[in-house]
């Protein structure tokens, strides 16, 4: 009941949160240099041609009629047509949005996975190798740049011991794609029990969530350090402790207290690995949306652009949502 | 008969860049069965890690560097965390100030009570809540069932301070620390609270070790007090004794000051209450009215005054002011 | 427990820097690092033994050696020589942008941190600055920029405008932290007495105070911004080639470390990241030192 309350208010400021941020894009589009018509007329058109095209385009109007226009044709779903594709936007982003999806997913599920215990484990026994070791490794992961780092990890285990497949996107290029049923490859491969494709698709996956882990799993394993550490400190761990709870109750104390902050870095990192995936998708050709944002950049697709920008700020709406109602469901002082 | 616990001359160090300090020096405390002994000082004085060292709760860069703690004949000192951790709770409970910071926040009431109880005794979930509800209704908290499910932010800094006697009550505690009981609690509520623990202590045979700034509660709930000024017992005294007859130069200062609060006097102000214990000889010469040159010399142990039993201080002149001789 | 919190011994603000320094050595590399960035950035383009943008005679992709040690391009570019003029462009872009977002971020934190909680028009503004600052980070970091400077045409201008503004709301959020600890104090009531206007009391006596946490956030940010300069050129939307730039040096590099020329961008990447470290680091250990409550 206190949930439902939560998440019926949470949704409430939805609407609004993404007015504003739709008009921003709106915005950022004007921005661009030039006459967006003769992106369409090309250089050489008749005036009445290049009239009615504007008007078209509806870039007659005065701004604000523009403005609701847009929010009318987004609403319903119309994002335009892709200049460098030639198809609707809507179609495109559909196609790539899966693979995205799929990188994130893996990368955000193992880098929880190692760091959490990792985070925990090195708070508790503060000395030792092992400490020494993730130390090093917190500090200078996070100063690597992603791509670079996907060269490396190319050029060892492509080029120099032949052990994953080379950075030729999500599928063997001789593999037919699997049924499409949730449009990430493993998953449906599995569903469909189709072994060769999902041999493929995850040795495919491998290079990059690896690339993508090993950048922004210092993220996840440092914020759970330094939040178990606050926690092993804390007054009630310290009284759990003088009543005779054991080692292993004192560290489930502390750790319950640390998820909230380990939740809401796992919310930063699906937020910072969408912006990640840009790079590495461009090296691996992954041919997601965020290859397909840097395509749209280069060559000024200015309605592929706006659209992904509009859906990557969706998406961390989305995250920070979902983030505040597991807060709310593991912290009890949250009105 | 064998007191219940036995501290000789206890020592705490505090580890730091440029060596270590001395925190607790020479510290002997006797605490006899079903006896309440009440230990008060100024904040800083040590009084919190003395209770912490009996629990072994020392942790670097905190640690005991000398002298026993013996409790109930059993050394302590230098004891496994393992065997600490079947005393703490079972046979030595503790109590602390702002009870809501020592709870555990993501956890109902009855829960965290459920667990304490688990920690010695190998029952079940439901029985151990069963326990935890009669925990509840015994340090009188109404509607102990409904309470159960409560967090610590739902309750009021009495209700948590009355889970937390729960807690350090859940099994038959020989010794109950209590530690600054009034301490961010109305006064009415703190009397109520004392009362209770007082009451279920007697009803219990705990033994109560009662550390506290106020005198008045001292005089009230105990039968001893042992003054701790800078890491050192300085006066050990019957409560009647030492109402009556403080002997230390400090013990009168702090009587002083308590009068004078209680009176609505204006407090005493002495700019040498600000000066820091002494490093050589007597801690408190600095401050004392009485000092003389070899109290910067030697550093007085903490003797028997003569012909007073049980009453022991730690000054060079405490004989001359016991007999009226000198005014401190 | 009341009296646990010991008072143990606290570094005072007086502390020597040096001896604070000494006893650091990531502190010290960090220090090393920004130096050397700053002096090839001044000297870089000058002090390399080959050209910077033009192509060698002779065979391309030169595998490291005396005379080139970190290897050729594919255009026969002297690998080294173009990683040392780099941090010209990089550094220059990373603190004219930082240097602006500061700005712009401090007076806002402290318009935002200050009139915060108040009544009337000073506390819309407040609520409205940090409105905004929440949708600007509603943005992924990269994809943002990556669409600012797409919408607004690639060119070094376009990335300082966008890094800055996307660096804003970080500044202001720090700014504005410190701004709410230090109006509570007692000497903010004193100048309100005194009679000074309160836009007076924001700027001349609460921001001086509220600066050490965005001055302590500066290096990182730099380190930061190079970071997003370099990728927004190695997608191409950054600095254009051939202009020696990390980020594009990486891209050039990039379908040569699939056939086995490795050093075309491993070193590139390799002082790329060391000099973010270095950024890194210098910030950890200025808030460290500009923080004695911190310390560990």
């Amino acid at each position: 009941m206190r949930l439902l309350k939560y998440v019926a208010r949470r949704l409430l400021v939805l609407p609004v949160q993404l007015l504003i941020v739709s008009l921003i894009v709106f915005v950022l589009v004007r921005q661009m240099p030039g006459d967006p018509t003769f992106l369409y007329t090309g250089p050489f058109a008749t005036t009445d041609r290049v009239a009615e095209v504007r008007r078209q385009l509806g870039l007659d109007e005065p701004l604000h009629v523009q403005y609701v226009r847009y929010l009318d044709r987004i609403a319903h779903g119309d994002f335009g047509l892709s200049m460098r594709t030639s198809q609707p936007v809507v179609a495109d982003i559909r196609q790539r949005l899966p693979g995205t999806m799929e990188l994130i997913l893996y990368s955000v599920v193992l880098s929880v996975a190692i760091g959490v215990p990792l985070g925990v484990y090195t708070a508790i026994r503060d000395k030792g190798i092992l400490n020494r070791l993730v130390f090093l490794y917190g500090m200078t992961a996070g100063a690597l740049p992603d791509f670079w780092f996907a060269l490396i990890a190319i050029f060892l285990f492509f080029y120099t011991l032949d052990w994953l497949p080379g950075p030729m996107g999500r599928l063997d290029l001789m593999l037919a794609k699997p049924a499409d049923i949730t449009g990430l490859y493993t998953i449906d491969s599995l569903l469909t029990g189709n072994w060769a494709a999902l041999a493929s698709a995850s040795a495919q996956l491998a290079l990059p969530v690896l690339t993508l882990v090993f950048i922004y799993m210092s993220l996840v394993l440092k914020n759970t350090r330094s939040a178990m550490e606050d926690m092993l400190r804390s007054d009630f761990v310290l009284y759990a402790r003088a009543a005779g709870l054991s080692r292993m109750m004192q560290w489930r104390y502390a750790l319950r207290n640390a998820m909230p902050p380990v939740i809401t870095v796992t919310g930063i990192l699906t937020w910072f690995l969408l912006g990640g995936a840009v790079l590495v998708e461009t090296v691996f050709a992954w041919g997601g949306l965020g290859q397909y944002a840097v395509q749209s950049v280069v060559n000024s697709d200015y309605a592929a652009l706006q659209a992904v920008v509009l859906l990557s700020a969706v998406f961390t709406m989305a995250v920070f949502l979902v983030v505040d109602l597991a807060y709310f469901v593991i912290d009890p002082r949250i009105k | 008969m064998a007191p219940l616990l036995d501290i000789g001359a206890l020592g705490v160090d505090l580890a730091t860049a440029g060596g270590s300090r001395r925190i607790v020096d020479d510290l002997s405390l006797r605490v006899g069965q079903r006896e309440s002994v009440g230990i008060v000082g100024e904040s800083g004085s040590g009084k919190t890690i003395l209770i912490r060292a009996v629990l072994g709760l020392l942790d670097p860069p905190l640690a005991v560097a000398g002298g026993s703690i013996a409790f109930d004949g059993r050394e302590l000192v230098g004891l496994d965390e393992r065997r600490f951790r079947e005393i703490r709770g079972r046979d030595i409970a503790l109590t602390t100030p702002e009870p809501r910071k020592h709870l555990n926040p993501l956890l109902t009431v009855g829960r965290q009570i459920a667990n304490v109880i688990r920690a010695h005794r190998d029952v079940a979930h439901a029985a151990a809540a069963e326990e935890a509800i009669g925990l509840l209704r015994a340090v009188g908290i109404p509607d102990p069932e409904r309470r159960m499910a409560a967090y610590p932010h739902e309750l009021s800094g009495g209700m948590c301070q009355r889970v937390i006697i729960a807690m350090a009550l859940a099994h038959r505690t020989r010794l109950l620390l209590v530690d600054e009981p009034t301490a961010g609690l109305d006064v009415t509520i703190s009397r109520q609270i004392l009362d209770l623990m007082h009451q279920l202590a007697e009803s219990h045979g705990t033994a109560l070790v009662l550390v506290s700034r106020d005198l008045g509660v001292v005089a009230h709930y105990c039968r001893r007090v042992a003054v701790m000024y800078a890491g050192r017992i300085v006066e050990d005294a019957s409560v009647a004794a030492f109402f009556e007859r403080p002997v230390h130069p400090y013990s009168r200062q702090l009587l002083r000051a308590a009068v004078a609060a209680r009176d609505g006097a204006a407090r005493e102000r002495r700019s040498s209450a600000l000066l820091p214990p002494a490093e050589t000889g007597c801690a408190f010469r600095l401050r004392c009215p009485v000092a003389v040159a070899e109290c910067a010399a030697t550093a007085p142990p903490l003797a028997p005054l003569a012909g007073a039993a049980g009453h022991a201080a730690r000054c060079l002149r405490a004989a001359a002011i016991a007999a009226g001789e000198i005014a401190a | 427990m009341a009296d646990l919190t010991l008072d143990l011994p606290r570094r005072t603000a007086t502390t020597d820097f040096v001896a604070f320094a000494r006893g650091r050595p990531g502190f010290l590399f960090g220090l090393a690092v920004v130096a050397l960035s700053v002096l090839l950035a001044v000297f870089g383009p000058l002090i390399g033994p080959y050209p910077t943008e033009t192509a060698l005679p002779g065979q391309p992709l030169q595998p490291p050696s005396w005379r080139h040690p970190m290897g050729t391009d594919v255009s026969n570019m002297d690998i080294l020589s173009r990683v040392i003029a780099a941090p010209r462009i990089d550094l220059t872009i990373a603190l004219v942008s930082t240097a602006i977002a500061f700005v712009v971020g401090v007076l806002l934190g402290v318009v935002s941190g200050f009139f915060g909680g108040g009544r009337g028009v000073p506390r819309l503004m407040s609520e409205g600055i940090m409105r905004g600052a929440d949708i600007i980070q509603a943005f992924p970091v990269f994809i943002f920029a990556l669409a600012l400077v797409g919408f607004r045409g690639p060119g070094t201008e376009n990335v300082v405008a966008a890094l800055a503004f996307l660096n804003v709301p970080y500044f202001l959020r720090i700014t504005r932290g410190a701004v709410l600890q230090v109006r509570e104090r007692p000497f903010v009531e004193a100048q309100r007495c005194a009679g000074n206007s309160e836009l007076r009391i924001a700027f001349v006596h609460v921001m001086p105070n509220a600066l050490t946490p965005p001055l302590a956030n500066l290096s990182p940010t730099i380190g930061f911004s190079i970071l997003l300069t370099s990728g927004l050129s190695f997608v191409g939307a950054g600095v254009p080639v051939p202009t020696p730039e990390w980020g594009s040096m990486i891209a050039i590099g990039a379908s040569n470390m699939m056939t086995g020329q490795w050093w075309t961008a491993l070193f590139p990447g390799l002082v790329l990241g060391l000099t973010i470290l270095g950024y890194a680091l210098v910030g950890d250990g200025l808030k460290e030192y500009l923080d004695p409550v911190n310390k560990r």
